[in-house]
């Protein structure tokens, strides 16, 4: 994602519609993909890019140019999206309880399924999203910045705020269980 | 550096340009030489990594921009004050404007009617300190004058003074 310019920031904090609108149009494909890989849910990522963007218009006056447009935007897109998981995990739970114990991978898996799938050329990333899923929430962050919005180390620690070490610990992870799930051998 | 810490190092820097030119050197020499880890780095690439490279940008439905704009107008309007209330603040601010005047007012009025009920401070002292100055001479006399000449002295002209003497 390009970042956004001052000029237009400044215009969208003095309350001008039309210049946030261009900064929805620059940024919600970056928002929503992120969004969409960690929750692994059409109708979620969608739910929370408009909550992202709301969030957004309402503290972009609070916004001092700190950090980069960019950077500010990916820690919201990604607490969201994580809390987002949290909520999910938690529906998750409770429909286990009701239904007495019920797969809920599998149940969560079928409720997807139409959101996963519905995109003809996707084969790769329906796999993806099914290999995506077996990460847990913060190592599917770290992994979804690093290798789909091409963040440097640096970048993945400032926005998630961990440390870079930990960056690291949770990429080395994802990939022992991304290659594990495509049947690839762990290691030495 | 054993194959255990080079896997590590392929699984993380090497693989994502993070690692500095002489690490990447190193590394390479060791893949060049070492089949396992040559394997390895080929199977982390293929399994961890190329998954990500055929996936194509993706953007919302614009149905999410209008719902965003939507929400941020709700917003507007639930913030925007009905008449009611902007009658309420204008109600309020002029209140809060007179508030000083009506303050000032109380205060003097209150000073006022201590004034007039209880008579000037400065009266009050002056009556005191003429009396403290009378009661002084007489006691002076009282020490310095003969006897006899104490009666002359203590006169002070008050009606009791001239009903008993």
């Amino acid at each position: 994602m390009e970042d956004i310019s001052r000029d237009l920031i400044e215009q969208a904090q003095a309350g001008n519609i039309e210049a946030f609108e261009r900064i929805y149009r620059a940024s919600s494909g970056f928002v929503y993909s992120v969004a969409l890989r960690i929750t692994n849910s059409r109708p979620e990522a969608q739910e929370v890019t408009q909550d992202v963007f709301i969030k957004i218009y309402h503290n972009l006056g609070n916004f001092e140019f700190r950090s980069s447009f960019k950077t500010w935007a990916y820690r919201i897109t990604v607490n969201t999206a994580l809390n987002a998981c949290k909520k999910i995990s938690k529906e998750a739970n409770r429909r286990q309880d009701f239904d007495g114990g019920i797969d809920t991978q599998i149940a969560g898996v079928d409720a997807r399924k139409e959101t996963v799938e519905q995109d003809d050329r996707e084969q790769a990333q329906a796999k993806l999203d099914v290999l995506l899923r077996s990460l847990n929430p913060d190592q599917r962050a770290c992994i979804v910045l690093r290798e789909i919005e091409g963040l440097s180390y640096e970048e993945i620690a400032r926005t998630l705020r961990i440390n870079i070490n930990t960056v690291r610990s949770r990429l080395k992870r994802a990939r022992l269980a991304l290659m594990a799930q495509t049947g690839a051998s762990g290691g030495e | 550096m054993n194959c255990k810490r080079i896997q590590e190092i392929i699984m993380t820097d090497y693989l994502d340009g993070e690692a500095s030119l002489p690490l990447q050197d190193q590394i390479k020499e060791h893949i060049a030489s070492c089949a396992q880890c040559r394997a390895f780095e080929q199977n982390v690439r293929r399994n961890a990594q190329h998954l990500f490279k055929d996936i194509s940008p993706v953007q919302p439905p614009d149905a999410v921009w209008h719902r965003i704009k939507e929400a941020i107008n709700e917003g507007q309007t639930r913030n925007a004050p009905s008449f009611l209330e902007r009658f309420l603040d204008s109600l309020r601010e002029s209140f809060i404007v007179r508030r000083p005047a009506y303050a000032f007012a109380a205060a003097f009025t209150i000073i006022l009617m201590v004034v007039v009920f209880m008579g000037s401070p400065f009266r009050q002292q002056m009556l005191v300190k003429d009396y403290l100055s009378r009661k002084s001479a007489f006691m002076l006399a009282m020490n310095s004058a003969p006897n006899g000449e104490l009666d002359n002295a203590a006169n002070f002209n008050t009606a009791i003074e001239e009903y008993l003497f």
